[in-house]
Order: C-alpha cells, then structure tokens, then sequence
C-alpha cells in the first residue's frame, strides 16, 4: 500500500468523436462456463459453490479480510451465505462465477459480469474476490483474463470496466497490472457498510485490447513459470511498460 | 484536506473512508416550483411549456445546440411535442422548464436524473438553454436553484454533470458553475453514429457553503449595469 498509488494520475488517452465503424449492439454474456489452463469458472449456484465459498472466504483471518472493501459481508453463518449467493444467482442484471482452482478442485473465489450495457458496448467485471489459496496465483489471474476475453473477443465490448474503492490499493495495483488505464475518482460516489467510499475507474478499450492480451498470454504460458509455479516476470512491470504507441486511437 | 487525511482505519489496518454515522436515504425531488430573481423552474408541463420552449429553441437557427444532445432537432411542433411526453414526462429524469420571469415564457430545459436516494447521488442533464438564456444570469440562476434544492432541501452528497467529453461549452460552463472534473471514460457511449468519451463533474456537500456564497454575490442585482452586463464574473466570486 503506497500513498503513490491512491493518487495516481489519469492516463492520457485522446479524445475521441469518431464515426463508430464496428458499431454494437455487443451479445449479452451467457451463464456458461469459462476453462482455462489453471482455472475454471463455472456459473454460480448456491448448491454447488455456496460451502466452498463460504469456507474460504469466513475460515480465516487472512479469508475475512476480501469483505473490508465489498459492499457487503461477511455474514455470520453458511445459512444466511447461501440464501446470499442464491440473491446474487438470480439477479437478471449480473452473471456471477464461482472460480474453481484446476490444482485443487477447490471453488474459492468469486467475480461477476455487471453494468452490463450491450447496446452501447460497455461491460464491467467486479464483484471479485480471491480466497487465500487464489491469492496471487496465475489462476487468478487468469480467471479475469478468460472473462475479458471472453467479452472483448467473442461478445465484441468497445469497453470493458473496473472500479473500486478509491482507498483500496490491492484492487487498483489489480487493475494496473491486468492492463486497465486509470480514468478518475468519484467523490462521495456510495455508502459501505455506514462509511464514505469514493470510487476509482479504470477501463480497457477495445483498440488496447489486442497488445493487453498478448502481454497477458505471454505472462500466463507455463514456461513461464518455475516448478513452484512462481513467475519468472512481472505482468505489472510489463503492462507499465507498454509502448505509449498503444495508447487509444481514433 | 486530502483525501488520505479524511480516512480511517479498519481492524485489517486498511484505510477506509469516513464514517456517515447518521445518514439516513433522502427524500426524492418533488415536482414543484423553484423561484429565483431571475427565473423560476417548473415541472415540465407539455401542454404549458411545449410551443413556448419549441419557438425558444428554433432561435437557435443553425441548430448547433442540439449536437450533443442524443436526440433532436425536430421539424414540427407536433414532434416536439411527442418527445415531450414520451421521454420528458417521468419520474427520472425529472424536467424541469427554466421560465423568464419578465415574460412569463419557458425559455429552456434541464432535469435531474439518475437520482440515487439511498446514497444521496444526483445528476442534473439534459440541459438545454435557448439563445433567449444563453449567457445571461437566468441560465447561472436555473443552475444554483437546482443546486441549492439538492444540497439544502434534499440533503445529498454528491452533485454530478457529465458530457460528451469534446463538448466544450459544455465542460466550461461545469466550470465556471463550481463543478470540479474527475475524470472521462472513454468509449462510454454511442449516439448519433458517433464515439462519445464522457467526461465526469461534480460538486459534494462539503463544497456547497462556499460555493453558495459566491452565487448570491454573483448573481445580486447590483451586480448587473443597465445593459445586464457584469461587474464582477463568476470566477471572481469563488476567489
């Protein structure tokens, strides 16, 4: 956590009034399962994911911190958890997925499709939560670039969003290094959980897409990790150090 | 005071924001009439307001005012009207009329929408100001009315504008008006064929006193010469 990082600066990129040539509608996002080389994410149900969920995100100290920046719990019993995840399953507006580690066939995360906006062509993925065994694992990471790619690639979003707590630097270090620009604050934005949050945006554009997903198919191929699955580079320094070439364009 | 300054500590050791020990969801804003010296804005009214605000906008010969706005312009009265109460007449976004108070003629339009009670969040938008209001101190007056029912009646935090982002009256006069920028997204939307990047404004709660002293100074009388020119600006006023 670096005072550095909560006052960051918005990324350059031009404006634009451009005749949009590959216009949306974008496809809505279906409840279908996404399989990468580390990671499954699979649509959630209470029946399935709601334990597992539940026991890694309330089964230990290092576990019940993912809740300090969500709107909301945690919650004080697997009962009231499942009839949470059941809410969550059924609302029409967001696609919810269970993050299932491929090394331990553990479900121990969590990260939703929302702001989902097909006609303008803009999509958000939020809602995310590692578990500690997810923490800082390259099934982490990629968990989030199957679900961007799935909608930059195969539903054809012109935007794809990412916001947090402004005072949340995990969450924005996470933005930085997946490849989203910094677009702003919103002050007084929403209330958690009695306090003030003001709220950090970030985005990726479809004409940035193509280098993020190179830099991340670089970082996420097995040869690039040790035999204790450490990686031998960083994916931030890599994302920072994009040429600035690559900056949106009309 | 810094945002950094502002912030408290959870039991993690993470920084988290202000408590808001007392909040509790405002009221909605109402369909009523807010008065000034100047101007008074009422409930839009399609049958009251619509050939008024239609002959008001057609002053604005080249139609250049309707460039950013997503819909418009409109050939007849009777589309005009249509519009007016297909996409004017709900609850959010709530349209106001600004109305002369000289000639008792609805002059331009503007509403609040995307209001969000439970956490005290309101926009205003759809702005449409008539060459008959332009730059004069009717169009600074609609506006502080509207911000001082917000933050004084309403009791919200958080006051936005948002524009398409190569809208530059639009961005200055979010300026000169006491909003502070926050930021654009790009790509945000697509209207009339094109691009919109939208860029963001605000004004919170904590800003208001200051920024209510400077409009009452502003917007005086006497600071006004017999052609209805200003001695002092805006700008002058907040310093």
């Amino acid at each position: 956590m670096t005072t550095e990082t909560l006052q960051e600066q918005i990324y350059p990129r031009p404006l634009s009034s451009a005749r949009v040539t590959t216009p949306p509608p974008a496809l809505a996002p279906a409840r279908a399962e996404l399989e990468g080389q580390y990671v499954i994410l699979e649509p959630m149900r209470a029946d399935q994911h709601a334990e597992g969920l539940y026991q890694f995100s309330h089964g230990s100290e290092q576990g019940l911190k993912i809740w300090d920046y969500l709107a909301y719990g945690p919650w004080p019993d697997l009962h009231s958890y499942t009839a949470a995840i059941k809410q969550q399953s059924a609302d029409p507006n967001q696609i919810f997925f269970a993050l299932r580690h491929k090394a331990t066939d553990e479900v121990c995360g969590q990260a939703s499709f929302l702001d989902i906006n097909p006609i303008n062509g803009v999509i958000e993925i939020g809602h995310i939560w590692f578990g500690p065994q997810l923490q800082k694992t390259r099934a982490a990471t990629e968990a989030l670039y199957l679900m961007i790619r799935y909608a930059m690639d195969e539903l054809g979003y012109r935007r794809m969003q990412w916001r947090c707590n402004s005072l949340n630097a995990d969450s924005r270090m996470a933005a930085r290094r997946l490849g989203f620009r910094f677009e702003g604050i919103f002050y007084n934005h929403m209330i958690f959980k009695g306090k003030n949050r003001d709220t950090a945006w970030y985005s990726i554009l479809d004409n940035e897409w193509p280098v993020v997903r190179e830099l991340m198919e670089t970082w996420l191929a097995e040869n690039n990790f040790d035999a204790e699955g450490t990686a031998r580079t960083s994916l931030m320094a890599m994302m920072e150090h994009r040429s600035p070439d690559f900056r949106g364009k009309d | 005071m810094t945002q950094l300054e502002k912030t408290h500590s959870n039991e993690h050791d993470q920084p988290t924001g202000i408590a808001l020990d007392n909040w509790t969801a405002r009221p909605r804003p109402q369909r009523i009439t807010m008065t000034g010296h100047y101007c008074r804005l009422e409930p839009l009214l399609p049958k009251t307001h619509g050939a008024q605000l239609f002959q008001a906008f057609n002053t604005d010969l080249n139609t250049a005012n309707w460039t950013y706005l997503p819909y418009g312009p409109f050939d007849s009265l009777e589309q005009f009207n249509c519009w007016l109460l297909e996409s004017c007449s709900g609850d959010d976004p709530l349209f106001y009329a600004v109305v002369d108070n000289n000639t008792g003629e609805a002059v331009g339009l503007a509403s609040f929408l995307r209001i969000d009670p439970a956490v005290g969040v309101i926009e205003v938008g759809h702005i449409h100001f008539s060459p008959l209001m332009q730059r004069t101190p009717l169009a600074t007056e609609a506006m502080y009315l509207m911000m001082q029912l917000v933050f004084e009646e309403l009791g919200y935090r958080r006051y936005e504008w948002k524009c398409d982002a190569c809208n530059a009256s639009s961005k200055q006069a979010a300026l000169r008006l006491g909003f502070s920028f926050e930021g654009i997204f790009r790509q945000a939307a697509i209207y009339k064929g094109r691009n919109r990047d939208t860029a963001w404004f605000s004004i919170i709660d904590s800003e208001w006193p200051a920024l209510k002293q400077a409009f009452e100074n502003w917007l005086e009388p006497g600071n006004f010469d017999s052609e209805g020119l200003q001695k002092y600006s805006l700008q002058d006023c907040f310093a």
